[in-house]
């Protein structure tokens, strides 16, 4: 459901109060004077456009008034000539700010709904090309979300739409593959809620990039590099060691490779020793020690795996063997008849697949790419973009340290319709779940549902 | 540094110190070997760009003048000032396989200095052969280790799997290289940066000038024998965008990586192309060697019972970074649909015979079956 002006205002003026009271939450990036700004407003402008087109008689009519204006909610038709060819647009990029005073007033002045910066530097951070910006490095930046991980409480708490506007159908969990139960329409809407589980699920994917990956194996000092939660559906790693700002697009793919087990050649990891297939010890550096336990891992949640390999029966019928032979070091995987190297070099290869961590590959190797500032409003939830340190992320709850806004409650309706709005926590509380409804809710939790579209103020 | 050893490192800091002493900067650099006796660089310059386009052995010029110091200074000039991007590739490819043949007979010391002082690598070696002699069979072989950092300024431009950060015994930011990738990581160092390097040149006297045009006249004759042939466009216009990218670097005489090679010629000859015309594709590439291409088309076209060899799927072409829309370079909208480059031409080719460019379709008539 569209979210109203009304909510929209009121959410803006919430928004501004929180960065007119709390100048010093946000963080100023180093360099804030070589960054390119992003900013996604809550109200939306509009341009109609104007042309000149010939009818079938040949002669020329004129379609469209050309005049553009603001709106707080989305429109579809020019509200002045009904035209449907408007440009309607909430995203501004190409702002810069010379110092971090300049962000703040900024930001206290307009509100917006969510704020971006390069992970770049660049000369010229305002030109409108990215070739005009004369990029000069960038930050190392890695997006975990939620939404990638595949968690299954999406069944319980994501809910979709049929798109075909006669059938309307709507439904629980992720949309259904193989088209509308009702209609067969393959296109979908879907509202992504997110839960302790999934955010769980997030954060042991942050702290395995972190701690296996970027400072064991890429030894990269921990000094350098900043954590955050993004205040909705995950986490985000910067890592702002100067060495890593010039690697290109190419190295930064390598990086995202070695991170998700990608391009794994496991024929070097299973080899022939003698007569007897063999995986790499775990005192290997790199992710040939890594396989043993990324084999473990893979055998262990064999029955969810979809593959129809020979070997998967196999693996099956003798998981315990496998696991227990594995296990050892150096380890064996004679312990499973019938399983040839090459099939055990197919496991290796699915195995670290499985194993490496999922992160949202496109954001770590777009050198362009722009990302959440810390200390922001998230306009998607109203909770904080929080920074957290390393010993901080093992106990850090995003229902509880992200909450903005603590004053006041608020008289909501809800309209959780037949698929409800799913149980919610904020703080030590839980919410819902709501049908449609009337409630009285603490301002965190009100905000929330606002944000999320599924609550007008009564 | 000796004399002849700076000669054979244009990207030593010793070499290129040695021909600033002489010529501070392009002005002065032609105006030096335009004067009296030192025009003899530019006779060895014309001939060191008309070695690397003819893909033969770079000559080192060494009568013991300091002029030497100028001759590939003034080989990237003419090659600047023609501004073909196939020549600059064809010198850039010359140029470095020279280097790297050099470092082969060079010590240890000396190439992991080069590193240090050319290009601020952080190179150390791993022990003597006694001390590594410790270590399992499979680490013995690695003579140093390298930076991640300065390890992935090259070596995703080799593509091949070993290359791949995720296939090195990476330890603490370390990856453990053997001497002969580390002299390659050098000279595809030294590529790169005639690759990406450009000269704002400005008008030539008379004796570079006739230099410049007899390579011009050279590089058009070579062009003309080796033009591809063209594919129709309705052709080319279904290819995916990761062929057609390997099309477009192929046709321009751009060094293709060994996987990206078999992928285009066997997708090339799946979709119907004849041997004679998959072989034009590569005419233009840096080390086309006529015989050998042949026999390698030849057995991708007819793998047992003649079949041929299915080109690699989508997931193995995003393994190889050979796939752009993985790499966020390009978009189509048909690619989350599809997981082979075929099924891509497929469906593209009858949308082209048809004159259907809307392709909203895809979402109501088509799976999803990946996502980028």
């Amino acid at each position: 459901m569209p979210r109203r002006a009304q909510e929209t205002k009121f959410l803006q003026l919430t928004f501004q109060d929180h960065y007119r009271s709390n100048p010093e939450n946000i963080d100023i990036p180093a360099k804030v004077h070589a960054r390119e700004f992003g900013m996604e407003s809550w109200a939306y402008t509009w341009r109609c456009i104007e042309r000149n087109e010939r009818n079938e008689s040949g002669s020329t009519i004129r379609k469209g008034c050309g005049r553009s204006g603001n709106s707080f909610i989305r429109i579809s038709k020019c509200p002045n000539c009904g035209s449907s060819d408007i440009h309607v647009n909430n995203w501004t990029r190409h702002h810069g700010f010379r110092t971090g005073e300049a962000l703040v007033k900024e930001l206290a002045m307009s509100a917006p709904h969510s704020v971006y910066h390069s992970a770049a530097f660049y000369k010229v951070p305002v030109a409108r090309h990215m070739d005009e910006k004369e990029w000069q490095g960038a930050e190392l930046v890695f997006d975990i979300d939620a939404d990638h991980l595949n968690s299954p409480c999406a069944d319980e708490h994501d809910t979709w739409r049929c798109n075909n506007p006669e059938c309307d159908e709507t439904g629980s969990g992720r949309s259904p593959t193989t088209g509308c139960p009702k209609c067969k329409g393959m296109s979908f809407s879907s509202r992504k809620w997110i839960c302790d589980k999934c955010l769980d699920d997030a954060k042991k994917t942050l702290l395995k990039v972190y701690d296996d990956f970027l400072v064991h194996d890429l030894g990269i000092n921990p000094e350098l590099i900043q954590l955050n939660y993004s205040g909705h559906r995950g986490y985000h790693i910067r890592v702002r060691d100067p060495k890593v700002y010039k690697l290109g697009s190419n190295a930064r793919v390598e990086i995202v490779h070695f991170i998700t087990g990608m391009g794994f050649d496991s024929t070097k990891a299973v080899i022939i020793d003698g007569s007897i297939p063999r995986v790499s010890p775990r005192s290997f550096p790199g992710w040939a020690g890594k396989t043993a336990h990324a084999m473990v891992e893979f055998i262990k949640n064999i029955d969810t795996y979809l593959g129809t390999e020979q070997w998967v029966k196999r693996l099956k019928k003798n998981r315990t063997a496998a696991i227990k032979g594995l296990q050892r070091e150096p380890p064996i995987i004679t312990t499973v008849p019938g399983i040839g190297v090459k099939s055990w070099q197919e496991i290796a290869a699915k195995s670290t697949m499985a194993f490496g961590g999922e992160i949202d590959v496109p954001v770590t190797h777009d050198i362009h790419r722009i990302i959440r500032l810390i200390g922001s409003l998230n306009g998607k939830t109203g909770f904080l973009v929080s920074e957290l340190t390393r010993d901080e992320t093992d106990d850090f709850d995003p229902f509880g340290d992200a909450l903005a806004f603590d004053e006041g409650a608020l008289k909501l309706r809800v309209t959780g319709g037949q698929v409800k709005v799913p149980r919610f926590r904020i703080g030590d509380d839980a919410y819902g779940p709501y049908g449609d409804e009337v409630v009285e809710l603490p301002m965190s939790a009100a905000v929330f549902l606002l944000c999320k579209g599924v609550a007008t103020i009564e | 540094m000796s004399m002849s050893q700076q000669l054979k490192y244009p990207f030593s800091v010793g070499t290129r110190k040695a021909a600033q002493k002489l010529a501070r900067d392009l002005r002065r650099l032609i105006s030096f070997v335009e004067s009296g006796t030192n025009t003899y660089i530019i006779e060895a310059a014309e001939k060191r760009v008309l070695a690397a386009l003819d893909q033969s052995e770079i000559p080192l010029v060494h009568t013991g003048e300091p002029g030497d110091m100028l001759i590939y200074p003034t080989a990237r000039l003419i090659v600047e000032k023609i501004g073909d991007p196939r020549l600059r590739e064809y010198q850039a490819e010359a140029e470095s396989k020279a280097v790297n043949k050099h470092l082969g007979k060079e010590k240890e010391d000396f190439v992991t200095n080069l590193c240090q002082s050319a290009f601020g690598w952080h190179v150390e070696s791993t022990g003597t052969i006694r001390e590594r002699a410790k270590l399992p069979i499979q680490l013995r072989t690695f003579e140093f280790k390298l930076r991640y950092e300065d390890f992935l300024e090259v070596a995703p431009e080799f593509h091949q799997s070993p290359w791949k950060l995720i296939n090195r015994y990476v330890d603490k930011g370390w990856v453990p290289v053997q001497r002969l990738e580390l002299n390659r990581l050098v000279s595809g160092k030294f590529k790169l940066l005639i690759l990406h390097s450009t000269l704002d040149v400005p008008t030539l006297p008379q004796r570079l000038t006739e230099a410049v045009q007899r390579v011009e006249t050279d590089l058009r004759g070579k062009i003309r024998t080796t033009k591809p042939v063209k594919i129709t466009g309705g052709v080319v216009s279904a290819f995916p965008p990761c062929i057609s990218n390997m099309h477009d670097d192929a046709t321009q005489g751009k060094n293709l990586s060994h996987e990206a090679r078999f992928a285009l010629a066997s997708f090339l000859l799946k979709i119907g192309m004849s041997q004679e015309e998959v072989l034009g594709v590569f005419k233009a590439a840096p080390d086309f060697v006529r015989g050998l291409a042949e026999y390698q088309v030849k057995h991708i076209a007819s793998k047992a019972a003649g079949e041929g060899y299915t080109p690699p799927g989508c997931s193995k072409l995003q393994g190889n970074s050979l796939c752009p829309v993985y790499l966020g370079t390009a978009k189509d909208p048909l690619c989350k649909y599809v997981q082979h480059p075929l099924a891509f031409y497929q469906t593209r080719a009858w949308e082209v015979s048809k004159g259907i460019d809307n392709h909203s379709w895809y979402a109501t008539k088509k799976r999803k079956r990946q996502s980028f």
